[in-house]
């Protein structure tokens, strides 16, 4: 039995950290973001990188008719040749490719994108649980989970293509969730979700792992503010719903009919190799999977990474001194001033709702990629997958939810 | 409830508590910190191309249409023709891997045995596989009037016949030191050669005091200017030109695959 205070131990840390919210976030992204600049494999992403380069040798030139040729060339090819839709992929990374020139500007700009669609996400699910020190608590967690990989890297790596796809899906949730709460415009932005959502679905189609998320997190913004019914939730979802169904149907029943799908782009299913494929990935992004825990601990052997560890080092440390440091008094006190809805700790309904909402993130790589007879014995426990950023913020998420218990209100 | 709370509050949180989530989230960012010293690597070796595009000197002897052999051009780390083009404003014909031309380029030992033969011909062969590779960019573009397609053209107009071959390579002799060397190519038909008595090397280091010099065979090379310190993307490197003693006898041209560098 684990001693209660072990139990609550986020709770205490909630408290504290609530007090000085916006210094806390703020060293946290400063973490999050100087991770990012160190970074060499932006330019990796061939061939993306480098097709604006190589039409200017090609054709001579580059202006705009080009690029959109260029664009347009690549995502007919995907088109005809896999049966995949992704033009806001191809029009995304050209723009980025093209606008960033070296790796280095590549990188501070992933780095700062990156942080802004943490912040989008922090905004949601303080939304959705109408509670702001979850959101800060997800950061807190998020710095354990959020790790870069060596062989499949989502965070900086394919032109940050799952980066941009939960972006899109966190946008489109927020502007649902901020519906509930606004009475004048709520059925355009219901709409304006519904298109940002098609365009997370045109980023990545693995974007589709976030429907039943949003579906069950609306569900769960409309039960914390005591206001459900299911006539409400399909009223509000029917648009999302309406947009990925004809995303759906023009893939399905127009692009892989004509398409000569290969590779990772055929389904099959076989029940040794899809349990196995789905086991050996499902832990990818619990901490300690593929990390080397005798070479981690060794300095790094460069002189600038030295400096940036020793930064990280001390900003750490900074922040655990000061905000793991008790202060009941002004720890318990509510800066945010916005439980005006909710009883904490969440009831056990909601707290499961919760872990559902989790799941298709967390699992829903790894369901998709055990589909793929091409992945078929390529996975051990020490390999990642692009889907692997959806199943780490599927974690930090479900300990922000199940560690805060907060006060109960009045 | 509030009591309990309150109480927990004023314990804080237990030493061990503390202890495992700084370990936690110090052991994600050192992963991070290591992953990214990981592929670190590749930032010297781009640092070196980039100094190499960045002096013009060095490609002097190269022209439009001419055409780089190399064994260690990588697309993924700009080292293309693309990004050839784009600094010099050079618009080589083509960077080639020999393995495309010449399939056994890696396997045979014996060069007598598997000589690298109708190199213009296969080469230009090979240009239209390029321009294959892409049709549908080719085919819209004919659509939106871009046909000055340049593969197709060097392949339609025979220009290989005309423009001189270069055997390029670069990489890291050391971690700090990378080296770039530009060879001619002897188009000759029953073999390439290359004519290594006029090879240029040119080196990279990020430190000033570096003081290796290439060697092929058993020639080593001097410098034929002083170090030049040379800002790029990377930080900054020191340069070095180097070509084969004045006045000494010329090597025999060699098959390429004999070619064996060394440091002095």
């Amino acid at each position: 039995m684990i001693p209660n205070r072990y139990q609550n131990a986020y709770v205490v840390l909630s408290n504290h950290i609530r007090t000085n919210v916006v210094k806390a976030r703020f060293w946290m992204y400063l973490v999050i973001f100087l991770q990012f600049p160190w970074h060499s494999r932006v330019g990796d992403d061939w061939p993306n990188s480098q097709v604006s380069k190589y039409m200017q040798w090609r054709y001579g030139d580059m202006n705009v008719e080009m690029f959109f040729v260029m664009v347009w060339s690549s995502i007919k090819d995907w088109m005809d040749g896999q049966g995949r839709f992704f033009p806001v992929a191809a029009l995304q990374n050209q723009i980025i490719l093209t606008s960033f020139r070296t790796d280095k500007s590549l990188a501070i700009f992933y780095g700062v994108f990156f942080c802004a669609t943490l912040a989008i996400w922090v905004r949601v699910i303080e939304k959705v649980y109408n509670n702001k020190t979850i959101g800060t608590i997800f950061l807190l967690s998020s710095l354990i989970f959020i790790r870069f990989r060596n062989d499949f890297e989502p965070h900086i790596g394919f032109a940050q293509l799952v980066i941009w796809s939960f972006f899109w899906s966190a946008l489109a949730m927020l502007l649902l969730i901020m519906s509930i709460d606004t009475k004048s415009i709520r059925y355009p932005t219901d709409w304006a979700a519904a298109l940002v959502y098609l365009l997370a679905l045109c980023q990545y189609e693995l974007a589709i792992l976030f429907l039943p998320t949003i579906i069950i997190f609306l569900s769960l913004a409309f039960q914390i503010r005591n206001q459900f019914k299911l006539s409400k939730l399909i009223a509000k979802i029917y648009p999302t719903i309406a947009t990925t169904m004809c995303y759906l149907l023009f893939v399905f029943l127009y692009l892989r009919p004509k398409a000569n799908p290969s590779g990772n782009y055929v389904t099959g299913f076989s029940i040794p190799e899809s349990i196995k494929t789905f086991y050996t990935t499902v832990p990818a992004s619990l901490p300690f999977m593929g990390v080397n825990m005798k070479e981690i601990f060794l300095l790094p052997n460069s002189s600038n990474m030295k400096l940036v560890f020793l930064v990280l080092a001390m900003i750490v440390i900074l922040f655990i001194g000061k905000y793991f440091k008790s202060n009941p008094l002004n720890g318990n006190s509510d800066i945010h001033g916005n439980n005006r809805f909710i009883v904490y700790p969440l009831s056990t309904k909601l707290k499961f709702m919760s872990l559902l909402s989790m799941f298709p993130l967390i699992l829903g790589p790894s369901l998709i990629l055990s589909i793929q007879p091409n992945w078929w014995g390529y996975f051990d426990f020490g390999h990642t997958y692009l889907g692997v950023f959806y199943s780490e913020i599927g974690l930090a998420t479900l300990c922000a939810v199940y560690f805060f218990r907060g006060k109960k209100e009045k | 409830m509030n009591l309990k709370i309150q109480r927990e509050d004023r314990i804080g949180l237990p030493f061990g508590v503390k202890f495992f989530i700084f370990f936690l989230i110090l052991v994600a960012l050192l992963n991070n910190l290591r992953v990214s010293e990981q592929t670190k690597n590749r930032d010297n070796i781009s640092a070196t191309w980039e100094a190499l595009v960045k002096n013009s000197e060095f490609f002097n002897d190269v022209h439009d249409k001419d055409l780089f052999i190399s064994t260690t051009y990588n697309d993924a780390y700009q080292i293309n023709v693309a990004d050839f083009y784009l600094n010099t404003g050079k618009r080589l014909a083509a960077f080639v891997w020999p393995n495309y031309i010449w399939p056994f380029f890696d396997e045979c030992k014996n060069f007598s045995t598997c000589p690298l033969e109708n190199g213009v011909e296969k080469i230009n062969d090979w240009l239209v596989n390029i321009s294959k590779n892409d049709s549908k960019l080719r085919m819209l573009s004919k659509e939106w009037k871009f046909t000055n397609d340049w593969p197709s053209y060097i392949h339609n107009s025979g220009a290989l016949r005309k423009s001189n071959f270069w055997y390029f390579n670069i990489y890291m002799l050391t971690n700090e030191v990378g080296l770039a060397y530009l060879i001619p190519v002897i188009k000759n038909e029953s073999n390439l050669l290359i004519d290594v008595s006029y090879t240029k090397f040119f080196m990279v280091s990020l430190n000033q005091e570096t003081r290796i010099r290439p060697l092929l065979g058993d020639r080593c090379f001097v410098s034929i200017y002083d170090k030049q310190k040379i800002d790029t993307s990377y930080g900054s490197v020191y340069t070095s030109t180097f070509t084969m003693t004045p006045n000494v006898p010329k090597l025999k041209p060699l098959d390429l695959r004999e070619m064996t560098i060394g440091t002095c």
